[in-house]
């Protein structure tokens, strides 16, 4: 099986950093960090993830509004995206994560196990 | 029914000059056709000792008594019958006496030799009219600061869930780092070192705390977003006993319900009383190290208050004399060593506050504690 590539968007240099050392270390995925939202769609063209998990609340561009934008490139809109949250409620997902609205949500932190199943989720779903 | 001049009242006299007295009971009972009760008396004692034994209107009251003078004789009045319309009598060197005594509570006042017993009947229903009018306003003056109260309470609801999902965005992003930080490590670690293992346990836990009280904060900080129905809260403490099941078997804790069967219902939200219930009975629970205590949960209907009422009576070991003014704050627990973050009855207050109900713990004096719930039962 071929690893997967993984776009994170996520202001917060210290987070990503480990995010990806976490990733990384399963041997599933190739992850590449962006850490400016506003460079979001540009660096998602270049990457070509299969794969985006993207914090909802930075400086420069809130999450909804740099998902709107990848979706509005035709090239990126069948990307699924994971929010990452850090504001959500235990009743809101559990403690596993979930759908809100259309969208999948991880709680940030939620532990390994339960982010990589949520990626694997939405990755099978793409095929 | 409309008031009308003819209506008898209960009239009780109070006038140590016995012509007087003498003379109003008979204007009274005249003007009534002798319809209207009346009693009379000398002296506060014995006016005092009236009121207790039985209903009246009104009071014409002597302010000068023997074992009363002035002003605190309207007060006792007052205090002893808070319904009941006052009609001072004045010396005719008083006038200015009587205006002053309408400040401190009564209705009207009476001019020694200056009425006759047309006008006193006249002066005897107005202050009866009058009182009326202000325990009726008195009333909607407390609905009016009631509502404010609830007001006021959702605004700083509003502004703690605008702090806490600041908090939560703020501090979770370092803790999600310290974690995968250190699980990352954790898979790297090569040597079999019990104390590196050790040490990142402890921080791992320490950091999972950490996130825990911020999950709580956020479940609180939503808390004024009701969903309200008509709710039978004997059912609701069904539920919160079968929600905590496995707790109360653990301790081998013996359950006792004294529910009223014919309990009144509440206006509430199931879930948050659910976790008001919850939070009291598992600090119940806390509070009883030794296997087998028992837990009393009571429901009372207190009809004469409009309310209803949870009890939850605990065989612990009590609150200390020196915390029971602290075990609402914030933050405040005993138990930080066993995992107590302090939030739960700083919850439960806010819950009931946002239900127009209070929350109270006492210690009993058999021992242990009483955790009281009041209800506004609806109408
Ligand atoms: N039934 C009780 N008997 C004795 N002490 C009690 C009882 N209920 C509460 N207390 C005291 O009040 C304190 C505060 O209670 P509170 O429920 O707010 O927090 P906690 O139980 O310590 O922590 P948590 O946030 O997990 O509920 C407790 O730590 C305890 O000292
Ligand atoms: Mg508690």
């Amino acid at each position: 099986m071929s690893t997967k590539r993984i776009l994170v968007i996520d202001d917060e240099k210290g987070f990503t950093a480990m995010l990806k050392l976490n990733l990384e270390s399963t041997g599933k995925y190739e992850v590449l960090v962006e850490n400016d939202a506003c460079n979001a769609v540009a660096t998602a063209l270049s990457f070509m993830p299969h794969l985006i998990l993207l914090d909802i609340i930075m400086p420069n561009m809130e999450g909804p509004d740099v998902a709107i934008a990848l979706q509005e490139n035709p090239l990126l809109e069948d990307i699924p995206v994971v929010f990452l949250t850090a504001t959500i409620r235990s009743s809101e997902v559990g403690d596993q994560g979930g759908r809100i609205g259309g969208h999948f949500f991880v709680a940030k932190p939620s532990s390994l196990p339960i982010l990589v199943h949520s990626i694997e989720e939405n990755l099978v779903m793409l095929n | 029914m409309e008031a009308k001049l003819t209506d008898p009242l209960r009239t009780l006299i109070v006038e140590d000059n016995q012509v007087d007295q003498t003379m109003l009971a008979a204007m009274v009972t005249e003007a009534s056709r002798g319809l209207s009760f009346v009693q009379t008396a000398d002296t506060l004692q014995g006016a005092l000792n009236l009121l207790h034994s039985y209903e009246f209107d009104v009071i014409i009251l002597d302010l000068n008594l023997p074992d009363s003078q002035g002003y605190e004789t309207i007060r006792d009045i007052n205090k002893a019958a808070p319904k009941l319309a006052i009609v001072v009598n004045t010396g005719s060197y008083e006038e200015d006496i009587g205006i002053q005594t309408l400040r401190i509570g009564a209705q009207d006042f009476l001019i020694k030799g200056k009425y006759n017993g047309y006008t006193l009947n006249k002066t005897l229903h107005y202050a009866v009219e009058r009182k009326r009018m202000e325990l009726e306003l008195i009333l909607l003056y407390q609905e009016v600061k009631e509502s404010q109260n609830q007001i006021v309470q959702m605004e700083k609801m509003k502004m703690v869930g605008t702090l806490a999902s600041g908090v939560a965005h703020e501090v979770r992003n370092p803790l999600a780092t310290v974690l995968y930080g250190v699980n990352y490590l954790y898979n790297r670690l090569e040597s079999d070192d019990k104390s590196i293992k050790n040490v990142m346990d402890t921080i791992r836990e320490s950091a999972e705390k950490a996130n825990n009280i911020i999950t709580d904060l956020l479940d609180f900080s939503h808390i004024d977003q009701l969903n309200k129905t008509e709710v039978n809260l004997n059912e609701i403490v069904e539920k919160s006993l079968s929600l905590i099941h496995h707790n109360i078997q653990e301790k081998n804790i013996l359950i006792v319900k004294e529910l009223d069967k014919q309990l009144p219902t509440v206006i509430a939200d199931t879930n948050r009383i659910v976790q008001v219930l919850v939070n009291l009975l598992m600090n119940a629970i806390h509070a009883m190290p030794n296997k087998g205590s028992k837990i009393i949960i009571r429901s009372v209907n207190k009809s004469s208050n409009n309310a209803t009422i949870i009890e939850i009576d605990d065989e612990g070991q009590g609150i200390d004399e020196e915390h029971i003014n602290k075990i609402f704050d914030p933050f405040f627990t005993t138990r930080r060593a066993n995992g107590g973050v302090g939030l739960g009855l700083f919850v439960c207050q806010n819950i009931m506050k946002l239900h127009d109900g209070t929350v109270f713990l006492k210690n009993r004096p058999e021992g242990g504690a009483r955790a009281t719930l009041t209800f506004k039962t609806s109408q």
